[in-house]
């Protein structure tokens, strides 16, 4: 809820108060070596009648005069017979060839309740801690309606800090200079019965009857005789069917104007004001809501406490102060709405209602191809601002047109809402030569003369240069390095959601993942098994490098072998007969074959080596004697064809290899020799 | 005993041959007849029809498409639960397709619940790059690198060359090994257990693996959580949000 203490004359005085404050300090040390400047303190009171009737209000001045500062609140005498209302607080400091002077004055007002002769007891104010005491004061009150048949007395006071005004002096709210004034329904020119005649709320609307989307001015104002503080709406005004303009307000100046209303002064503050704006025909009634306030009795209260809460800087909210709360309303309001006439309605009129002027401008005069050109509209005046809309414009050939942006900016004119609106329109011609931008046209419809009117701007002629940028092909001719205004872009909406659609294949691709896996796979296998190949037999070979004889006993054994196979085909080769060479050839082969095998196998040089030392080597190595025998057997037959003994050679070749087969089994299973090679 | 005959085993071979072709030509046709009626059933809005034809040629063809069309085909069916399974079984075979990950995002939302993932931020983003990968892709790349390593190893052999593992071979060993780690956690889901899917609607969730247990808490269909063991007919489940439980197997399916 809004809570604005705004409009008491004392508290709006405070600021002034402080800068006063602020020039004392500095004056005083000049005050100080200039005794002799100062002026006499003087304390005066002072009524500004000395006849009243009942419930006329009387003004009771105060002044204190030559004091700079430390002036307490003054202490009234108790007052029987009248209503005492605290109306603030003021003061004056000026200093002027060397001499100062200084005021101080507090007011009040006196509301007599009975006739009578009264006699108001000195009054005592304090400063310097000197306690001073005016003049005692007297005042005849009469009944009511007396004293217009008696002549009215010069008032006694010559001087009255509250300005005094008739009720014929009354600005009149009505709105301009408009015909439409409005009857004062809402003035309380009688206030209604039972409402509290010392304060009152006044909404007053400046026109009954409009247009549609005429502005029609709806004022708030307290009236009050009161110590008041206005705390906000307690219900806000219901105003449907209407657009609604708040007006600023001016706090500042709140609670400073005085009016007479039925012979009785009151304090009077505006507290709202909105431009109100009907949508459309028909009867509306506003319901003006409600203003909660709370006020101030003053009530005599003689003590110490008083004397210092009673100043004005406190607003009047002593301790001792009675605060009233009190809701003010007022009658609902009924306006006509009257609708447009059709008549003479230009084609160009969008509902604009008031008085507008129209301004335009083209911020360049020569451009080159696809260059944009800013056109901008201003519309200014009285009406409802926020409404109005651009103005069409014209289609224009190989232009490129686009809304940019609008402003509105809105014041305070003459008791009425106005403003302006100024809208950018981007042009980007695309032909070169002359281009024309056309006179845009707007109407608005005129409430006080009932007429529409419309308004032409002037033509603008803009030349248009060749491109200096190279023009890429497209669908439209668009133009690369191009402004592209921003409306033109936007983002795609999303109207639905849902999953996306099967599919409709499978994915046939030749390397598939998988493929790919199970290739890398086993090429990785067989990689890796070449490689621990390579690696067994590099060592194999390095192994042998540094062990000859072993590489000898195992070459021996293959050696032998093939060796057998060769001499086993021979033998079925020859198998008639047999030339004496060719069994000379084949147990020669035998014998060679023979000490190759057991020269490797006992690590012997073939060359140098005899039967007694292969007997030896064997006979060292345990092998069995029928082995070595069968050995010496094989050598002597091999003997024996050498020196011509060829007869049942088919026998001896087939025994040659039985005994040759004996041996190469018996040696290649001999443990002992097996051990001696490794050991080697 | 009768001879060996070249003529014979190879005239028999031929057969044989012959009859596995026709029969595995005879199988791919059938599974592309069942994928294509299962796609037409769904086009005509049958998807119950077509939820029976894809599970029929999953049976024999476990695709991605199969997997992601069913999923489809359960969603529109109104089962939650087996269309997340689906595009789960989907996103594993194939981590990258937009189409699967949107609309399991979408079928997402649908879940009831959302279980905050409380990981530590790195797991947090481990986990969303191996989402993007399949284990047999990191594992192939894993054995590019072993094989361009083994490769120089190989050439280093032949020539009799002392093996030195120099700056690219450090690099080749270095991913070589890094994909190999990153297959094993993916393969593992980083020690999480195997992903699995709820397939009722407010499955319960005990305190231990029997129907006495205390109730823990209850899932909602559709959710995802991870089986970290099983027992009888119980599963050990976790969320992502460190809760844990026994849930009955018949309530959940494992991706």
């Amino acid at each position: 809820m809004k809570r604005l203490a705004l409009f008491l004359p004392n508290q709006i005085r405070i600021p002034k108060l402080l800068l006063l404050a602020a020039i004392l300090t500095f004056a005083s040390s000049d005050t100080l070596f200039m005794a002799h400047a100062v002026e006499e303190s003087q304390l005066l009171a002072r009524l500004d009648k000395n006849r009243a009737e009942v419930n006329e209000e009387i003004h009771l001045n105060i002044k204190v005069e030559g004091v700079q500062s430390g002036i307490q609140a003054p202490v009234l005498p108790a007052i029987t017979g009248f209503d005492i209302f605290y109306s603030g607080r003021s003061s004056r400091f000026s200093f002027v060839n060397g001499r100062s002077e200084s005021l101080t004055e507090f007011n009040y007002v006196l509301i007599p309740k009975n006739a009578g002769k009264y006699v108001i007891e000195p009054i005592e104010v304090k400063w310097n801690g000197e306690t001073h005491r005016t003049e005692p004061l007297s005042i005849e009150i009469l009944a009511s309606n007396q004293l217009s048949n008696q002549p009215m007395p010069q008032s006694a006071g010559a001087w009255s800090t509250v300005p005094q005004r008739q009720a014929s002096q009354v600005p009149n709210r009505a709105y301009g200079s408009s015909p439409n004034v409005p009857p004062q329904t809402n003035s309380p020119t009688s206030l209604p019965e039972g409402l509290d005649e010392n304060i009152f709320l006044r909404a007053r609307p400046s026109k009954l009857s409009v247009f549609t989307n005429e502005q029609l001015i709806l004022d708030y104002v307290i009236l009050t005789r009161y110590d008041t503080r206005y705390e906000g709406f307690e219900e806000e005004p219901q105003t449907s069917g209407f657009w609604i303009e708040e007006f600023p307000l001016d706090y500042q100046s709140i609670g400073k104007e005085n009016e007479v209303v039925n012979g009785k002064q009151y304090v009077k503050a505006e507290i709202k004001k909105i431009a109100l704006f009907p949508t459309a025909p028909g009867q509306y009634v506003i319901q003006p809501g409600r203003v909660k306030t709370s006020v101030q009795i003053q009530e005599r209260q003689n003590s110490i406490f008083n004397e210092f809460f009673n100043d004005s800087f406190f607003s009047g909210a002593g301790l001792f102060a009675r605060r009233v709360a009190k809701i003010l309303t007022t009658q609902p309001i009924s306006v006509q709405v009257k609708a447009l006439p059709e008549v003479g309605k230009p084609q160009s009129f969008k509902g604009a209602v008031g008085e507008f002027r129209m301004s335009t401008q083209v911020d360049k005069r020569v451009v080159e191809q696809n260059e944009a050109v800013t056109l901008k509209v201003v519309l200014e005046g009285r009406g409802n601002i926020e409404t109005l809309s651009l103005p069409a414009l014209p289609e224009l050939k190989n232009t490129k047109i686009y809304e940019s942006d609008s402003s509105s900016q809105m014041y305070k004119e003459a008791d009425a809402i106005a403003g302006n609106k100024s809208f950018e329109v981007i042009l980007i011609p695309s032909e070169v030569g002359e281009f024309v931008v056309p006179s845009v046209e707007f109407s608005f419809f005129n409430p006080h003369t009932e007429h529409y009117v419309i308004l032409k701007s002037d033509l603008y002629k803009i030349q248009v240069k060749p491109s200096t940028h190279v023009q890429a092909a497209g669908p439209e001719k668009f133009v690369s390095g191009m402004p592209v205004p921003e409306p033109a872009k936007k983002s795609v909406q999303v109207e639905s959601e849902d999953i996306y659609f099967i599919k409709e294949q499978e994915e046939t691709s030749f390397m598939s993942s998988k493929k790919i896996f199970l290739a890398m796979l086993g090429l990785d296998g067989i990689l890796s098994l070449l490689i621990l190949v390579l690696f067994g037999m590099q060592r194999r070979e390095d192994y042998f490098e540094t062990n000859q004889p072993l590489k000898r006993a195992l070459a021996a054994g293959k050696t032998m072998q093939k060796g057998m196979q060769t001499l086993s085909h021979l033998a079925k080769k020859t198998s008639g007969s047999v030339s004496a060479d060719e069994a000379n050839s084949y147990f020669n082969r035998c014998a060679r074959l023979l000490d190759e095998y057991l020269g490797s196998k006992l690590n012997l040089s073939p060359h140098g080596m005899t039967h007694s030392d292969v007997e030896y080597r064997l006979r060292e190595l345990e092998v069995p004697d029928e082995i070595i025998r069968k050995i010496h057997e094989c050598y002597d037959a091999c003997d024996e064809i050498r020196f011509g003994r060829t007869a049942r050679i088919h026998e001896k070749q087939a025994a040659m290899i039985e005994h040759l087969k004996l041996i190469f089994k018996s040696l290649e299973h001999n443990e002992q020799l097996k051990n001696k090679v490794s050991k080697k | 005993m009768t001879r060996f005959s070249w003529k014979k085993g190879i005239t028999s071979g031929s057969v044989f041959g012959a009859l596995l072709v026709l029969v595995c030509w005879g199988v791919s046709g059938s599974e592309g007849n069942s994928f294509q009626d299962a796609n037409l059933k769904y086009r005509e809005g049958k998807f119950s029809e077509a939820v029976e034809l894809y599970e029929q040629t999953l049976r024999l063809h476990p695709v991605f498409e199969v997997f992601y069309n069913l999923g489809n085909a359960y969603f529109k069916n109104k089962q939650i639960g087996k269309a997340i399974l689906n595009y789960e079984r989907a996103l594993k075979l194939k981590p990258r397709d937009r189409d699967i990950r949107f609309n399991l995002n979408f079928v997402n939302r649908f879940v009831e619940y959302e279980v905050e993932d409380k990981r530590n931020w790195h797991l947090r983003s481990l986990a969303r790059f191996l989402s993007r990968l399949t284990g047999e892709e990191c594992l192939t790349v894993s054995l590019i690198g072993y094989f361009v390593l083994a490769v120089q190893i190989f050439v280093g052999l032949i020539h009799r060359k002392r093996f030195v593992l120099g700056a690219m071979g450090f690099t080749l060993l270095y991913v070589t090994l890094s994909t190999f780690g990153l297959a094993v956690a993916k393969y593992t889901h980083l020690g999480a257990g195997s992903e699995a899917v709820i397939m009722k609607n407010q499955a319960e969730v005990r305190y231990g693996p029997d129907e006495n247990d205390r109730l823990a808490f209850r899932l909602p269909e559709g959710l995802k959580v991870f089986v970290k063991k099983e027992m009888n007919d119980w599963y050990r489940i976790e969320l992502l949000n460190g809760q844990s439980g026994w849930a009955m197997k018949s309530q959940i399916s494992v991706v």
